[in-house]
């Protein structure tokens, strides 16, 4: 198989989506809104707009205003939903052929938002209260207020989440296994995103600038999504397009402060980081267009360790009829950066082994994705997903003469939701995917797989929802033996009332190896590593129970309790002949529990925001803790609005790692550890602060906001021999033309 | 005033929390001294059967096995083994070799010449011959190594046609 005809394949599976759009004319009208605040008669910017029965959704422009054009005559609603405020649903909306509908809602200020609407857990939208498994959100306002400048950064704050360097770590389902893919499945715009040689997270590849919001499932979802989807599924929603035309600029630049101690200042230099993205988007007829470019600099607080980056994303949607949409993306990141993969010692912490010096990492990954929309009746909707997805990479590091590797991942899903009656929803849909790579580490390979999946939810009474699926992967690569896997899924929610829910669930995970771990060859710190053939996919099997209630108007609880077992977990080791390899040797259970409590006071001019994660992570194989899995998880943030100002602070805690890998930082054959003082390690207690300004209410359309993190200057390693960044103060600047 | 409280005090506790500094960097080296002394040989054994021969010092008597202590790294191994494909080896068909090697300080409790007599890297090894001041072949003589100091006289004699039990599983 070679480029040309996976790119052909490529280009196939798009053509097929663009053919399956019918174009249906009907005489239409228009809609014109304005959504304001109950309370001040205040226009509302950014509230979602959606139009029920249709897939033109929108959001408010800085005067409140949304528009519908091209709308068949009809009766319809409107469902307007916005932080801070109730979700409201306007009915019997009558649009007449050729005139103007003029609507004005109101919404009511609330506290505390109970039920979002998701649409991971189920695969379509529904209330986060109707879902049976665990669901956390996090918003745009969140990932922008915090300076994110990769999705990792803003997962760090979603209660039961922590992120090892750059692995995520889902109710501690992953640990770190440096180069052995994900048990979390990241998907963007419901897309799977992973590499196909290493099956990993490039987290900045996707352009954070462009999220509306992340969704994080947690607990094994293969039932619906796949391999990988062993712990959890990450889905990062981007923005819809602006109805009317929106220039978005948006720098930042900042500055890391002396380290904090003389042995680890390794440079008399001040050392910056900086970042320029420009949007824009506009809608010319049935067409809206959404064109994004970024820059992003990082000198790095350590020696060897800077960073650049270059993003370009281009998004167009098509709306042939009120009943149809085809949305197409294209994204680029080209990344030039060094690689610090330890330090020396604790002693120079901040500065790599000298044979180190110079090791660096160039790459450039793309994406093509599409996705079609058709609601066919009103009770069937057909949806379409493609994506091409190349990742092409290099390195220099020294001792290997350089590793390369070009991957190639296709997929194509078509999906049904079909509307039985007020009381059955069916899902169900078809997958398949080819990978083709070609490295000098992992040599060439490639592999495919089908997937069948269904989901039926049913509703025995308006308060009791019961959700039963499967899903049928048959997964094969190269010279492995191919594999097949039915998971199954079931869960249940009980709502006796309006912001109180129970739930409970069970659901069955699988990640098939990768390329990398399978036929990995090569030599790292002085030992062989060898392939293996013979893995197994890694399986899990999740239990939960949990549940929510408000509290009052001001206040949300959520609590749930899981154990997941996992079985023939990939592990790197040692062979009875020395060699490093990957194998399946581990038998897992985690048990724990996790909660978290939402409050909005005085208005919501005060939000709190707390969440709490304890785990037993138990390594079944050897009677021992899992590596790499803090027990306890403490999140806590605050914001106070002052007028135009905010101030608002975050606090993470995660306990003391009690398990490494020992072979990595013990004296090892007579010689020292591979990684020296790499079991130096602590509790994490790291706090930000944050100081914002909205001009917007002096009419300039401006934000700016001061951000201070690790305000205490907080010494530690998330990840062994890997400092993490001391106090940074970055200076963001924002406006909205 | 009472608007502000929430967010000063939840400062304050987070202040309080991330007082102290985490990691900071150590202020002493690990303490390290050297040990001296002469291994003399008789009986050599057959040259297949001798894969490697070194010099290994543990911790604790008796070690729980090889594996788990090297990769625990609680071993000293001389000559030093820069990667597991080292060949470099106590000298063969010698009657005596002296040495002179640095060890970190503190008590070992098992100082033994051992043969790798098999193909299996870190499986086929045995004691052939241990520090034994008693010389009653049955519990070995621990030694204690004092930083910036040099121990002598930590001699052991290799008889491979009576070998020192082993405690090695």
């Amino acid at each position: 198989m070679n480029p040309t005809s996976v790119t052909r394949r490529a280009y196939v599976l798009l053509v097929l989506v663009l053919l399956s759009a019918a174009c249906v004319l009907a005489q239409s009208g228009t809609i014109i809104g304005r959504v304001v605040s109950k309370s001040d008669r205040e226009p509302l910017v950014g509230a979602n707009v959606l139009l029920g029965g249709t897939l033109r959704g929108t959001v408010t422009d800085a005067d409140g205003e949304f528009t519908f054009t091209g709308v068949p005559a009809g009766i319809y609603s409107i469902t307007i939903s916005l932080i801070g405020y109730e979700r409201v649903t306007r009915m019997n909306i009558r649009v007449s052929p050729a005139e103007t509908t003029n609507v004005t809602v109101d919404l009511i200020p609330s506290p505390i938002q109970t039920a979002p609407v998701v649409v991971t857990a189920s695969k379509r939208e529904q209330s986060l209260q109707e879902s049976p498994v665990s669901v956390s959100v996090m918003d745009a306002t969140s990932i922008a207020y915090r300076n994110s400048v990769t999705i990792d950064d803003a997962l760090r704050y979603i209660p039961g989440v922590n992120i090892t360097q750059d692995q995520v770590n889902v109710r501690g389902s992953s640990g770190y296994s440096r180069g052995a893919g994900s048990r979390v499945l990241i998907l963007v715009d419901g897309i799977p995103f992973i590499t196909g040689d290493t099956g990993e997270i490039n987290f900045e590849t996707i352009p954070v600038g462009q999220v509306e919001r992340i969704e994080v499932v947690k607990g094994a979802s293969s039932a619906l999504y796949g391999s990988s989807a062993l712990g959890g599924v990450i889905n990062v929603i981007t923005k819809p397009i602006s109805q009317t035309p929106e220039t978005h600029i948006r720098t930042y630049g900042g500055f890391y402060s002396t380290p904090s101690y003389r042995q680890w200042e390794w440079t008399s230099d001040t050392r910056y980081f900086d970042g320029l993205s420009l949007s824009h988007s506009r809608r010319i007829g049935d067409v809206g267009l959404l064109v994004h470019g970024s820059r992003k600099a990082d000198d790095g607080y350590r020696q060897n360790d800077f960073r650049r980056r270059y993003n370009g994303y281009l998004k167009v949607k098509y709306d042939p009829t009120a009943y149809s949409a085809l949305t197409g993306a294209f994204n680029i990141l080209h990344q030039k950066r060094a690689s610090f993969l330890y330090w020396k010692n604790l002693t120079e912490a901040l500065v790599p082994p000298a044979d180190q010096l110079g090791d660096g990492v160039q790459s450039t990954r793309f994406s093509m994705s599409s996705q079609y929309g058709h609601i066919l009746s009103e009770k069937l909707m057909l949806t379409t997903r493609a994506i091409w997805f190349r990742n092409d990479w290099r390195d220099t590091i020294i001792d290997t003469l350089g590793n390369r590797s070009k991957s190639d991942v296709v997929r194509g899903e078509v999906q049904t939701t079909w509307t039985l009656d007020e009381a059955n929803i069916m899902t169900a849909g078809i997958e398949g995917n080819y990978d083709r790579v070609g490295s000098n580490i992992w040599g060439s390979h490639t592999g495919s797989g089908m997937a069948l999946y269904a989901q039926h939810e049913i509703k025995f009474i308006e308060e009791l929802r019961l959700t039963l699926g499967a899903r049928y992967d048959f997964q094969d690569l190269d010279s492995l033996s191919s594999n097949s896997q039915l998971n199954p899924k079931l869960g249940i929610v009980y709502t006796p009332q309006p912001g109180s829910a129970v739930r409970a669930s069970f659901g069955r995970g699988f990640r098939s190896p990768t390329v990398a771990e399978a036929f990995i060859s090569t030599t790292a710190g002085g030992f062989l590593i060898v392939p293996n053939p013979a893995l197994l996919p890694e399986r899990s099997y999740s239990y939960e129970v949990g549940g929510s209630q408000a509290l009052g108007e001001i206040a949300s609880l959520d609590l749930a309790f899981f154990l997941t077992d996992f079985s023939d977990l990939v592990e790197t080791g040692f062979d009875t002949l020395g060699r490093g390899v990957f194998s399946n040797v581990t038998r897992a259970r985690i048990t724990g529990l996790e909660t978290s409590l939402k409050c909005g006071l005085f208005d919501r001019a005060l939000l709190l925001d707390a969440s709490y994660m304890y785990i037993s992570p138990r390594d079944r194989t050897r009677d021992d803790v899992l590596k790499y899995r803090p027990r306890n998880l403490f999140y806590a943030s605050v914001l106070a609005r002052f007028g135009m100002f905010t101030l608002g602070s975050d606090f993470r805690h995660l306990s003391r790692i009690e398990r490494i890998d020992d072979e990595f930082v013990a004296p090892l054959l007579g010689r020292p550890p591979i990684i020296p003082d790499g079991d130096q390690r602590v509790s994490i207690y790291v706090t930000d602060l944050r100081f914002g300004a909205d001009f917007s209410t002096l009419d300039v359309p401006l934000t700016a906001s001061l951000n201070v993190n690790n305000i205490f200057q907080y010494n530690y390693v998330e990840l062994i021999g890997n400092m993490a960044p001391p106090r940074s103060v970055v200076l963001v600047l924002e406006t909205r033309l | 005033m009472y608007r502000r409280a929430p967010v000063v005090s939840s400062l304050l506790i987070a202040a309080t929390l991330a007082c102290c500094e985490g990691l900071t960097p150590p202020s002493e080296p690990p303490p390290v001294g050297t040990m001296a002394g002469v291994i003399t040989y008789s009986n050599w054994d057959s040259a297949g059967a001798l894969h490697d021969l070194r010099l290994v010092g543990f911790r604790s008597f008796p070690p729980t096995n090889l594996r788990d202590e090297v990769l625990a790294g609680r071993v000293f191994i001389y000559p030093p083994l820069p990667a597991l494909t080292d060949t470099t080896h106590l000298p063969y068909y010698v009657d005596s070799t002296g040495y002179t090697a640095q060890i970190l300080a503190g008590t070992w409790q098992y100082i033994v010449v051992a043969q790798q007599f098999g193909p299996v890297r870190l499986e086929d090894w045995r004691p052939v011959g241990q520090y034994d001041l008693d010389t009653n072949l049955v519990v070995p003589s621990p030694i204690t190594i004092m930083a910036n100091e040099t121990t002598w006289n930590v001699n052991i004699h290799v008889d491979f046609a009576n070998l020192p039990p082993s405690p090695l599983r």
